[in-house]
């Protein structure tokens, strides 16, 4: 579940927002298709701590974001980004890497887990021995979404992770989202969301 | 034996090379003469300063003057490190003082205690010139070590947001920022270490054959000044990073410098 409460932000003389409020129920999935500059990387940013709120307050599956619970709230968030900047190393050095850090290390996941979720995606095995440098747009927002999946976060950021895809992926990813049981908060302007009933955040 | 003592007079033929050099600079339009002039002047009057005060500090040669003067050099090094890396004082300059202080009165302690074997631990003429040549390493490490460090996280910012979101504490997501600054501080060093003797032979080992030692002497003094030298640039930019990221970070992880 996410919670915001009266969230306000400014940069200067510029509001990004005054008193905005929302609440994703535990499960639900709602998008968010803002136009640029309305604040939409802002708002992820203020759920993994990474911007602080001049007031308000931001709750992840009832645990309030601060400077004590930074951790456990992080541990909870899947963060995919279509610009991500992946650390450098091979995918393989990705995921080893991911799984090695103290937070995961409970999740290590079996390679068929591994090279089940690369097939659905439309990616072979091959792609562990690529550097991270060198995947694609697209492929990068796969190897992302596929972590978030092997990380078992309970609440999803999704930034843009359809754009690019061709169509088959796309609705595979819709109805995986769906099903997830996930709550999801989706940051897209593909018309393949819209398509799919979501509920659409107001700014 | 000691070294030939040199005049005021045989110093200045040296400046009969002067004259060729900045004839050319003339012809090639190269606009460094006055620079040279000045830079040269600054150096002797600088050095003349530097003897004097070396020269009191051997006479009066006690501990508390001795100390009194490496800690003053450490706070000069400390702030010309902050300086160069453009690191704010307020915010980290305690913390970095700390990690230049720490390590160099322990390395210098231990070098004149367990490896010069000296019987007065605060002798002025090991302790002074010995001091000063652990902290101009610390200096050059720190500078090289800090800016590898934060200009990293700065530039790889995307990245180590990357790493929290994954769950990553901030000294996992700052792991590989801090390998890449202790390396980049102790690469020179190391380099400089495989190829000594081979490319040029060192200074002190130099400044030892003049001052009379022989080359034995001065080569195991030289194999211990750089091990101590490495130790003090692993060691001095490592607990740099480590005590100005306390000061650098806001509670959620955030850099604030």
């Amino acid at each position: 579940m996410i919670q915001i409460k009266g969230l306000h932000i400014a940069y200067g003389a510029q509001k990004v927002f005054t008193d905005f409020s929302l609440t994703i129920p535990s499960g639900d999935a709602v998008l968010l298709k803002w136009p640029s500059g309305a604040g939409k990387t802002t708002l992820l940013k203020l759920l993994m701590g990474f911007e602080h709120p001049d007031q308000g307050q931001i709750f992840i599956d009832g645990l309030e974001l601060n400077k004590k619970n930074k951790y456990a709230i992080r541990q909870k968030i899947g963060y995919v980004s279509q610009d991500a900047d992946l650390p450098e190393g091979s995918v393989h050095h990705l995921f080893e890497m991911s799984f090695s850090l103290q937070a995961n290390s409970h999740l290590q996941p079996s390679q068929r887990d591994v090279e089940a979720y690369l097939e659905r995606y439309g990616l072979t095995g091959d792609i562990l021995q690529k550097q991270v440098k060198d995947l694609s747009g697209g492929e990068r927002q796969r190897i992302g979404f596929i972590l978030c999946r092997l990380l078992k976060r309970s609440v999803w950021l999704l930034d843009e992770i359809t754009a690019g895809l061709d169509y088959d992926l796309r609705e595979k990813v819709v109805e995986d989202v769906k099903s997830s049981g996930a709550t999801c908060l989706i940051v897209s302007h593909d018309p393949i969301w819209q398509a799919s009933n979501l509920k659409e955040v107001e700014r | 034996m000691g070294a030939v003592p040199l005049s005021y007079w045989s110093m200045a033929t040296l400046l009969v090379f002067m004259g060729p050099m900045f004839w050319v600079n003339g012809k090639l339009g190269l606009d460094l003469n006055k620079r040279t002039l000045w830079v040269i002047g600054r150096m002797a009057i600088q050095l003349s300063l530097v003897g004097l005060i070396l020269q009191t500090l051997f006479n009066w040669n006690h501990p508390a003057s001795n100390m009194a003067y490496i800690i003053f050099m450490i706070t000069v090094a400390a702030w010309s490190a902050l300086r160069s890396t453009n690191l704010p004082i307020k915010k980290v300059g305690l913390p970095l003082w700390l990690a230049f202080l720490v390590p160099n009165l322990i390395v210098l302690f231990f070098f004149n205690a367990f490896v010069v074997r000296l019987d007065t631990l605060f002798a002025a003429n090991y302790m002074v010139p010995i001091g000063g040549m652990l902290l101009g390493n610390t200096l050059s490490g720190n500078i090289v070590g800090l800016s590898r460090y934060y200009d990293g996280i700065r530039q790889n910012s995307k990245q180590y947001f990357y790493m929290l979101g994954l769950g990553a504490t901030r000294r996992e997501a700052l792991l590989p920022h801090i390998k890449a600054g202790v390396a980049a501080a102790v690469n020179p060093t190391l380099a400089s270490i495989e190829t000594m003797g081979l490319v040029a032979l060192p200074g002190m080992m130099t400044g030892q054959i003049l001052g009379g030692s022989i080359p034995t002497t001065a080569i195991r003094y030289q194999i211990a000044i750089m091990i101590a030298i490495l130790i003090i640039r692993y060691f001095s930019t490592l607990l740099a990073i480590i005590f100005t990221s306390i000061r650098a970070f806001d509670e959620y992880d955030i850099l604030t410098l």
